[in-house]
């Protein structure tokens, strides 16, 4: 080794952006693990191949089940980004990294914005392949103009759910505990926002259109099953822009 | 910063009457100090003496409850962005992204610090630190003492004029140990300030231009090795298996203490050319050949447990 080589040629750049710096290096990473990657983006669509196969018989009731279904599988591939976002940045805490990344001039908050971009660019791709696979194979008539849209409002309702997961990971101490927290509040909110008004108590059904589970289904919902917006998705939308921005708000205060 | 009588800008680091304590424990209690531009600073001290939560104030990891830092002339609580440019930082324990290969890890990093370091750079950093080999590889793959060169690695990645080391070498073989030792002694001999901890007497006593020993979140004494080992040390012992005469040992007035010890008879005394003489008399007039005759030299060690006592701390 040539010690007395310098060490110090690195000039100083122009002003970069580090957060996107970060993002952008997480996702090369992440797209270079081909078995993670093949696992996060094939799941929704595992399970979209699951409600489809049963629809090919054609009859009446397999096609009610695909109805149901579906939106409550684009649901959880959107919800699913969060739960990774909050067991993974637990996790960096517990193995502190995050405390090594805090001595750079880069805040905190700024480095876990950074992740959460990367998560939305890997929803962005999950929603693509699920765009896809309903097109070519469950027959989807959708416009280019809704497939935007699909993707539009993918993005925000992953947002949403990702800021969700940075909010869990704020407060929990452990990944396993952030990872439990995540599934045991997202599951009933799930559920709430997927069964039909007329299977719910008149309380529940009072509460349900402000969980943010339920913006995100109005949302998606009828872009892929009927092509169009529902009346109600300018308020899903700006309701899931404003969970997220309150979700973000307080896990950047608060994580540590 | 101050300014030496000489004009230059001589204090890097200035910390007055610095306080911190989690709960009821006192970690760091009324600690001054100043580390001069140039020198390699060393904090010694029994585990949970205080040295890695001085550290971590000084990077602006943590707060301090009361007192005054600056770091290269700017305060810490209000200046903290501005201090992290100009610092770099190894932690006791190295904690790396695991998906970013080695070469990807010090890109990144370059970025955080707003530089746009090129494949060449970053592989001239690399060599610089003995990596050049293991650029595509992934920090699981790494051993303790490359993870710790990588990590050395990262902290040097912003030009920083100040590096901070918790513990580099510890765990590190003996070769690992003296590469990273090079590398420290030639940052300092073009200008860099570094401030280290470590558990090694040895490390502290031909590495650091200045020991601070801390113990109890107090600064004990401060000041070069040699000065400290000349004012606290105390005695050389010397250490022979003849058989000399153990009551006519006791009463000469150089020896300070005579201890048999199963086969060995060990000496303390200040004044060891006397010891040696009065010995080799003893020797001749009792027909006693001395062919291990031992003798040990009062180093850092002794200064640091007479410091800071024998009992081990948990």
């Amino acid at each position: 080794m040539n010690i007395a080589q310098p060490i110090d040629t690195v000039q100083p750049s122009k002003a970069q952006k580090p957060t996107w710096q970060f993002a952008l290096a997480l996702l090369r990473a992440n797209l270079r693990n081909v078995k993670a990657l093949a696992i996060t983006l094939g799941m929704p669509l595992f399970m979209l191949f699951t409600i489809w196969v049963p629809s090919l018989a054609g009859d009446e009731e397999s096609q009610e089940l695909m109805q149901l279904l579906f939106p409550a599988i684009i649901l959880l591939s959107v919800i699913m980004p969060g739960l990774t976002q909050a067991t993974r940045l637990t996790r960096w805490r517990e193995q502190r990294i995050f405390q090594r990344l805090a001595l750079t001039p880069v805040p905190l908050a700024n480095l876990m914005v950074g992740t959460a971009f990367m998560q939305i660019i890997i929803g962005v791709g999950q929603g693509m392949l699920m765009l896809l696979f309903g097109i070519f194979f469950v027959g989807l008539a959708l416009s280019w103009k809704s497939v935007l849209l699909v993707l539009v409002a993918m993005m925000l309702a992953g947002a949403t759910f990702i800021a969700f997961g940075s909010l869990i990971a704020a407060f929990s101490r452990k990944s396993d505990i952030a990872g439990y927290v995540f599934f045991f509040t997202i599951m009933p909110l799930t559920f709430l926002a997927s069964f039909p008004p007329e299977m719910m108590p008149d309380a529940l059904n009072a509460v349900t259109p402000w969980l943010p589970t339920a913006m995100a289904l109005e949302l998606i919902g009828p872009l892929f099953l009927s092509n169009h917006l529902s009346d109600g998705a300018l308020w899903a939308g700006l309701g899931l822009f404003v969970y997220t921005m309150l979700f973000t708000a307080v896990s950047t205060k608060k994580f540590r | 910063m101050t300014v030496s009588p000489n004009g230059s800008c001589d204090f890097v680091i200035q910390v007055q009457n610095l306080m911190k304590s989690y709960g009821k424990v006192t970690a760091v209690a009324n600690l001054s100090f100043n580390v001069h531009k140039g020198e390699i600073f060393g904090f010694l001290g029994p585990n949970g003496a205080g040295k890695t939560t001085t550290l971590s104030i000084l990077e602006g990891l943590q707060k301090a409850d009361s007192g005054q830092v600056t770091v290269l002339g700017m305060d810490i609580n209000t200046q903290a962005k501005a201090i992290k440019q100009q610092i770099g930082v190894q932690l006791q324990s190295t904690s790396l992204l695991p998906d970013l290969t080695v070469c990807e890890q010090v890109q990144l990093f370059g970025r955080l610090y707003g530089r746009q370091p090129t494949n060449s750079e970053i592989m001239q950093l690399l060599q610089r630190v003995g990596l050049g080999e293991k650029t595509a590889v992934f920090p699981e793959k790494l051993s303790g003492g490359q993870k710790q060169r990588l990590a050395l690695a990262l902290a040097l990645i912003n030009q920083p004029e100040i590096i901070f080391l918790d513990e580099p070498t510890t765990g590190l073989d003996p070769q690992s140990r003296h590469v990273l030792w090079d590398i420290i002694r030639s940052l300092r001999d073009r200008g860099k300030t570094i401030v280290l901890t470590t558990h090694y007497m040895e490390e502290a006593e031909t590495l650091c231009d200045r020991v601070g020993i801390i113990d109890h979140g107090k600064l004990v004494a401060l000041d070069t090795p040699g000065a400290l080992i000349n004012r606290l040390a105390g005695v050389s012992s010397i250490t022979t298996s003849a058989i000399l005469p153990f009551d006519g040992l006791q009463t000469l007035p150089s020896i300070s203490r005579v201890q048999r010890s199963g086969t060995q008879l060990q000496l303390q005394t200040k004044d060891v050319p006397t010891t040696l003489r009065t010995i080799l008399d003893l020797a001749e007039q009792n027909e006693l050949s001395l062919n291990d005759l031992h003798i040990k030299q009062p180093n850092l060690e002794d200064v640091f447990l007479n410091l800071t006592g024998h009992a081990i701390r948990v």
